[in-house]
């Protein structure tokens, strides 16, 4: 049985609501569903971002904000118990970020070490100005709480 | 400095060495997430690496701590 919204998912775009549940293996109820619950996630990241963004950083509000979600998404993605998937990435795809990865904290470090002030800025230091103003912290909220969301459902 | 065969400019400080750093790694990242999604082998976006990280029990705790450190250090510290 659809909820009123699933039926207006549905009908909005069958075709996409197929398309994803042959992909996924759902029916397409499951893909409407989903996308209901995705719209919702997407309101309620955006009114919490939005009043997260009011905290400065180096302040305990902040610490508290950033715990909150950080806390209830971990529980949240530890309850789910999503079935395991089969990895989709060759491990030779995996080595290019990997080198990445690895570049960017030998990068970091010796400016960490060497006491990350301006001569020797660590990535953080460099944000900082832009992490000042209120449009800076609003979009890196978002993008914070988007990865989030996005790794919930995986 | 002027002088014979020499440049002239501002000298090269370690602030500005780290910035090219972080700018080149930057740049590097999003030529593999680009490279992936044409389907350029070996590449492969980064969204394909952390599904196949999340797969291990070991991998989702590395993804959800990376995670948790990036918000508490780059929003709250």
């Amino acid at each position: 049985m659809r909820s009123p919204r699933e039926q207006a998912t549905v009908r909005r775009d069958p075709a996409r609501s197929q398309r994803d549940a042959h992909t996924w293996g759902v029916s397409a109820e499951q893909v409407a569903a989903r996308g209901a619950r995705l719209g919702r996630w997407d309101a309620l990241i955006l009114v919490y971002a939005a009043l997260a963004a009011l905290c400065r950083p180096l302040t305990a509000p902040a610490v508290v904000v950033v715990l909150l979600p950080g806390a209830a998404l971990l529980a949240l993605a530890a309850w789910r118990h999503a079935p395991p998937r089969r990895a989709v990435c060759p491990r030779r795809g995996v080595v290019p970020w990997a080198v990445l990865a690895l570049l960017f904290g030998g990068w970091e470090l010796p400016a960490a070490l060497w006491g990350n002030d301006s001569a020797h800025p660590t990535l953080s230091l460099l944000l900082d100005p832009v992490l000042e103003t209120y449009p800076g912290r609003l979009l890196g909220w978002l993008a914070w709480l988007g990865v989030g969301r996005w790794l919930v459902t995986r | 400095m002027v002088g014979r065969g020499s440049v002239v400019g501002d000298p090269v400080t370690a602030h500005l060495v780290i910035l090219i750093g972080f700018a080149g790694l930057l740049g590097a990242m999003l030529a593999v997430e680009v490279l992936g999604r044409a389907g350029r082998e070996p590449f492969r976006p980064v969204a394909h690496v952390l599904e196949a990280a999340l797969a291990s029990r070991t991998g989702r705790w590395v993804v959800w701590a990376a995670w948790l450190w990036i918000g508490f250090h780059f929003l709250a510290r």
